[in-house]
């Protein structure tokens, strides 16, 4: 857990139009929570909102479109992208890897916006 | 050969969008910009069309090709009629 290298990740993915807001945040609050738990940090959260569809994605023409950047360790994301293979609500998401090998000493050049700075590898142990 | 090369050359000369315009970012979530690289039917554009430089056309494949995973492009469209 010491010296773990850090990777830059940017992740989208799309709930189906008919979803509720609270069904809708649910998800995002889980994504986040995953993240946090596993020392994440977040750099970037947006919602794109509901947006056309380039081709139709199980009988559906629109989505909501959420993205997220962070900073994370190896691994993490799969247990995101388990949540969302579970979540029938969840069309399509797709986890992009920026960077690799960001050394964890070296973080200052981000922008954090969430996450623990250095309660996370505490909470690990 | 000189023939040829030179009938080839004739018409538009192609110039790398991205080398002169370094502004322009190649980012697959900017579709209006990825769009000027397929064709209306949703294929990419060769390279030999597009003008690109090497290491552009695979970043722009790329991305369209990432574009395409989250519905922010087609894989193809279809011609009605």
């Amino acid at each position: 857990m010491a010296n773990a290298k850090i990777r830059r990740y940017e992740l989208i993915f799309l709930i189906q139009p008919d979803a509720e807001e609270d069904a809708r945040t649910h998800l995002l609050k889980r994504t986040l929570d995953i993240l946090e738990e596993g020392g994440a940090h977040l750099i970037q959260n947006e919602e794109w909102g509901k947006r056309k569809l380039a081709y139709e994605i199980a009988k559906h023409n629109k989505a909501y479109y959420y993205y997220l950047e962070f900073l994370a360790t190896p691994g993490l994301t799969h247990e995101i992208e388990r949540v969302f293979r579970l979540t029938d609500d969840c069309l399509r998401y797709q986890t992009i890897r920026l960077e690799d090998g960001i050394d964890p000493e070296q973080l200052d050049r981000f922008t954090i916006i969430s996450g623990e700075e250095e309660a996370a590898p505490a909470a690990e142990a | 050969m000189g023939e040829r090369f030179e009938g080839r050359r004739r018409g538009r000369r192609k110039v790398d969008r991205f080398l002169a315009d370094k502004s322009l970012v190649i980012d697959y979530k900017d579709p209006s910009v990825l769009k000027y690289f397929v064709t209306e039917r949703g294929k990419i554009v060769p390279r030999r069309v597009s003008g690109l430089c090497a290491k552009n056309q695979r970043k722009i494949t790329q991305a369209i090709k990432r574009a395409r995973m989250i519905a922010l492009m087609p894989f193809t469209t279809v011609n009605h009629h």
